[in-house]
């Protein structure tokens, strides 16, 4: 079965799981010609018959040249998760600008070619340091100090 | 409302701004407004609410001329990255990045770009001028919008859809409704009641279409890249021909303009709609009557050059019930109305009497600002399309960087730096499955709304469902949904029965797949 | 060749930088320019009062920090709201007050955290800022009936109630070609056909929502047939009126002043127990039937845990902020009431306030 397909078919559960999600909303007893449920409702059909209809009619194959025959790298794109999971987790800890230096950096090598090291670390760090001091110096956007206080 | 002589307080107005003080602070508002609107999810209403405070000790004048200033830079900004990068930075501008991005790939960016800010101007000078002549009846106008109307609007610019279903009928089908699904989480407005927020508190308040915009886009392309970009090495051309507009291209986009400025100018009068939906309106109407129709979608100059003149008359338009009413039309113009109110202002029609000096000051003001953006941008667009040089490792980082500061400076919340990521990643699996985006940005824009609109439509009328189509107004936009809907499908019916019948005659081999 | 082209990157970049250093740096206090120090007193005594009083007081009143040196650095009122709002608005008319009156010896700011009628603002500053002084959080009355809807899990009796502000009554308007002369028309109709009349206010389950609410009991209308359509603010509340699309609408009495006084809306009745000295022609609800009295209210509170010293130290401020005659003129460009009340006898009103709430919320049927 092609990929196409599969994806139909995950379309099809994500229309169920939406349709039990809007059977969770309760129903207020104020007056309302029509309740919160009625929306969620039709689009939680309408996401299983798009998937059916996806389903039936996949299309042509894919072009050579169309997104759907590129074979990824789901290394990078692995690592690149990581990174920008990890900076949400240290970016109250560690403060704004150690850890946007380190995504700046890190994400520069995981898309990059591992050869600039030095220089990409410099432009992360002034990158970051820039943007640390321009929004929470200047416009006054509450960003995470950290214990060096930057 | 305005009383006097209209030309006569244009002058005066002048008169007021033209001081090397006024000046510097229009120049200021353009500035800081392109350049947060180049950067992804700072908008013009988060920067005017942390500005407020530094504003303080300027006379009022001064601080609403800068205020004019960004957001109308703003509005222009959105399209820098959107052209180049396929990464727009609000909602506004997603609708650009479709023809934009296409353009760039062929190595017309420069010309691109060049429309959104002479389409801006224009856009900008419009609105601003039939903010000045027109304001009362415009007024008027916006107040027949009951919720009947409103909703029908929106399922007008829902219509756009259509034009953006790229290959496949079902897949952008899927791709609205998902969008129309975000736009479900969070409060419901009308009762009170939570929905789709599983228990998590900070869904509570909904996700706003700006994140899933920076999400599925900007976000989505970086994971993108991630994948492919050691691989192919995509090529896209810097430049080809003229950097600027060519003859054939300015002839494409006037019309373009022309229409894109009064449908957003329309659409920002009313309290409610905004630029999103005026952009998309835009797509919509050149989907129609653009000489170039056929390669929308493509990288048609007339993709970029009505929905950017749109949002930025849109921003004028909101000025007017702003202004002549008090009332605010968007996230923007909210935060004006608190500026006003902190220099001790109330907006309304006795501002006009007691405050001529600010009023047309402000007026005259936003005449410079559509000026200063102009001078300002149009050679900037040289240095714009050398962002395309800087090595893609860092410049994908950077937008990257710059997205998870957008929400969390608006939302000062970890959990939306979380919730960009998942986006993120549904953009990434969206995109390797060959579906459009857009649709679901428009559908989380559109989906609270129509809702919303539709069932105040049916309370007010007591469960009357004639009440879309007894009304006039709401009757003509109806049929104008009609239309938009029914005229795509007949057309393909029609070319599938005609494609059938060739196939029947053995005239075409088999159709793939 | 490459590496050269980012120079034009980072050449924006400065750009941006310095456009809001200038920003920052054209609003100092050390930049003396004759006309613009002017121009500046001018703005001074127009948001104040208009005499010399507001700039006297200042001189003077500044608070000396406490014996364990708080506040040291600027102080922080999170308006749980987006810009524009009325809880944003309060909060930057309070800070505006406490930096310009000279009472606070740092500066005071703003920021927002917007979602669900505050509860996400709450639930930050209780998990995050606990024992922080230098976060405060803006609220209301508005905020005990979201957090019911809500089924939050933080509730206000974990913060530090500081001090309650201004008070607004509710206004009872309708359109001006409305056939409702009076609110006993109103009333009348409401009773008779009670689906009929469209009542437009601010989201479900806040205030305005409320006084329809407490008025269906009042007058006999069950819940199941009150027709309350909710705006998302007071702008798309008012359009709605004004272009006759509703039966009647609900506010704050200080959003719709101008249409009032223009005559686009004519007022029917106030919430208050005594007619308003803005609106001496308008009755209040009891007079006219309707035995209902509601007052909205905002106040500020800080985060749990504050240490005794720094919770007198900002109380103290708050008390000094709403003497001055700055602030009083504020209440007066609003058509706000003075209603101060500070620690414990806040705290009192709040959990009455949350009695009361709760049991018109039930009734009304938003909350089990």
């Amino acid at each position: 079965m092609r990929a196409i397909r599969w994806v139909a078919l995950a379309i099809v559960l994500v229309g169920v799981f939406y349709l039990w999600g809007a059977l969770q909303i309760r129903e207020s007893t104020t007056y309302a010609a029509v309740g919160p449920r009625f929306m969620p409702n039709a689009i939680g059909i309408g996401i299983i018959l798009s998937g059916i209809w996806l389903f039936a009619f996949p299309g042509a194959s894919p072009a050579p040249d169309s997104p759907l025959s590129v074979s990824l790298d789901w290394l990078s794109i692995g690592l690149m998760l990581g990174v920008v999971a990890a900076y949400i987790a240290i970016f109250r800890m560690v403060g704004y600008v150690l850890a946007t230096t380190l995504l700046l950096w890190g994400g520069a090598q995981i898309l990059g070619e591992r050869r600039h090291l030095m220089r990409d670390g410099v432009i992360a760090v002034v990158l970051s340091a820039t943007i640390y001091y321009a929004f929470s110096q200047l416009l006054r956007i509450n960003l995470p100090p950290g214990p060096l206080g930057f | 409302m305005f009383g006097g002589d209209i030309w006569a307080n244009l002058v005066s107005g002048f008169g007021v701004v033209l001081t090397p003080q006024h000046l510097f602070f229009v120049m200021l508002g353009v500035v800081i407004g392109t350049a947060i609107g180049v950067l992804p999810g700072i908008g013009p209403s988060l920067t005017i609410s942390l500005l407020l405070p530094v504003t303080f000790g300027l006379e009022p004048i001064s601080a609403f001329v800068m205020f004019g200033g960004i957001f109308y830079g703003a509005m222009y900004g959105g399209s820098t990255t959107s052209i180049l990068v396929n990464t727009p930075g609000e909602s506004s501008s997603v609708v650009t990045a479709i023809d934009g991005f296409q353009m760039a790939k062929k190595g017309r960016g420069g010309a691109a770009l060049a429309t959104a800010a002479i389409g801006s101007f224009f856009a900008g000078t419009f609105a601003t001028l039939m903010l000045m002549l027109m304001a009362p009846l415009l007024v008027r106008f916006a107040l027949q919008f009951g919720a009947p109307e409103y909703f029908a609007l929106m399922l007008l610019a829902l219509s756009a859809v259509t034009g953006l279903a790229g290959q496949s009928a079902p897949k952008a089908f899927f791709a609205t409704l998902l969008g129309l699904g975000l736009g479900m989480v969070g409060i419901d407005l009308q009762t009170g009641q939570a929905r789709f927020t599983f228990g998590n508190l900070n869904l509570l308040g909904g996700i706003d279409p700006v994140m899933v915009a920076i999400g599925l886009f900007a976000v989505g392309e970086v994971f993108w890249a991630a994948g492919t970009l050691k691989r192919t090495f995509e090529e896209t051309v810097t430049l080809r021909g003229s950097l600027l507009m060519n003859r054939e291209e300015w002839q494409r986009s006037w019309p373009a303009w022309v229409r894109g400025s009064v449908i957003g100018f329309i659409v920002g009068v009313l309290p409610g709609a905004g630029a999103t939906i005026a952009s998309f309106l835009s797509y919509n109407a050149e989907q129609r009557f653009a000489k170039g129709k056929a390669e929308l979608g493509k990288g048609a100059i007339e993709g970029v050059a009505g929905p950017e003149a749109a949002n930025n008359a849109s921003a004028g338009g909101a000025l007017v019930p702003l202004l002549a009413l008090g009332i605010p039309g968007s996230a923007t113009t909210a935060v004006m109305l608190v500026a006003f109110q902190i220099y001790g202002l109330r907006p309304g029609p006795l501002l006009f009497q007691q405050q001529a000096d600010l009023v047309w000051g402000l007026i005259a003001s936003l005449y410079i600002a559509n000026l200063a953006l102009l001078v300002l941008n149009l050679p900037m667009v040289r240095m714009w399309i050398k962002l395309l040089d800087v090595p893609k490792p860092m410049l994908y980082t950077g937008i990257l960087t710059f997205s998870l500061l957008g929400v969390y400076a608006d939302t000062q919340n970890t959990f939306s730096m979380v919730l960009l990521l998942l986006l993120g990643l549904l953009g990434f699996l969206l995109r390797r499955y060959d579906f459009p985006l857009a649709p679901v940005v428009l559908g989380a824009v559109l989906g609270p709304l129509i809702e919303q609109e539709f069932r105040r439509s049916l309370a007010i009328s007591v469960s009357d469902y004639s009440v879309f189509f007894t009304r006039p107004l709401a009757l003509v936009l109806m049929m104008l949904v009609m239309m938009s809907f029914l005229v795509p499908l007949f057309n393909a019916i029609w070319k599938a029965s005609r494609r059938r019948a060739s196939v029947a005659a053995g005239t075409v081999g088999e159709i793939e797949d | 060749m490459r590496r050269v082209c980012t120079l034009p990157l980072m050449a924006w970049i400065s750009l941006l930088v310095t456009s809001i250093l200038l920003a920052g740096c054209t609003t100092m206090p050390a930049a003396p320019v004759p006309v613009e120090e002017a121009a500046a007193t001018e703005v001074a005594t127009e948001v104040a009062t208009g005499e010399g009083a507001a700039p006297a007081t200042a001189a003077g009143a500044a608070l000396a920090p406490t014996a364990g040196g708080f506040p040291s650095k600027a102080i922080q009122i999170m308006a749980p709201a987006n810009p524009g709002g009325g809880w944003d608005t309060t909060a930057r008319l309070l800070a505006q007050t406490l930096t310009e009156s000279g009472i606070s010896p740092v500066p005071v700011e703003v920021f927002n955290v917007p979602g669900a009628g505050g509860t996400i603002g709450l639930a930050q500053l209780v998990s995050q800022n606990a024992g922080d002084p230098y976060t405060l959080m803006m609220m209301g009355r508005v905020m005990v009936g979201s957090i019911l809807t809500n089924q939050s899990p933080v509730t206000l009796a974990e913060t530090t109630p500081l001090a309650r502000l201004t008070a607004e009554y509710e206004i009872i308007v309708v359109p001006k070609d409305s056939p409702y002369q009076t609110m006993e028309e109103l009333v009348a109709a409401f009773q008779a056909n009670p689906k009929s009349i469209a009542w437009a206010g601010g989201s479900a389950g806040g205030t305005d929502h409320i006084l329809v609410g407490q008025i269906a009991k009042a007058v006999g209308v069950a819940p199941e047939g009150v027709n309350y359509i909710a705006y998302s603010g007071g702008g798309e509340a008012a359009a709605a009126i004004l272009g006759g699309q509703v039966a009647a609408g609900v506010s704050g009495v200080g959003e719709w002043t101008d249409f009032i006084a223009s005559g686009e809306m004519r007022p029917l009745a106030v919430s208050s127990a005594d007619r308003l000295e803005a609106l001496p022609d308008v009755p209040t609800l009891t007079e006219s039937g309707v035995d209902v009295v509601l007052l909205n209210w905002r106040g500020v509170v800080g985060p749990p845990n504050l240490s005794e010293e720094d919770k007198a130290w900002l109380i103290n401020a708050l008390t000094a902020a709403t003497e001055s005659a700055q602030w009083q003129e504020i209440l007066a460009t609003n058509g706000w009431d003075n209603v101060f009340q500070t620690g414990d006898d806040f705290a009192a009103t709040l959990a009455e306030d949350n009695a009361t709430i709760s049991a018109v919320l039930k009734e009304i049927g938003l909350i089990e």
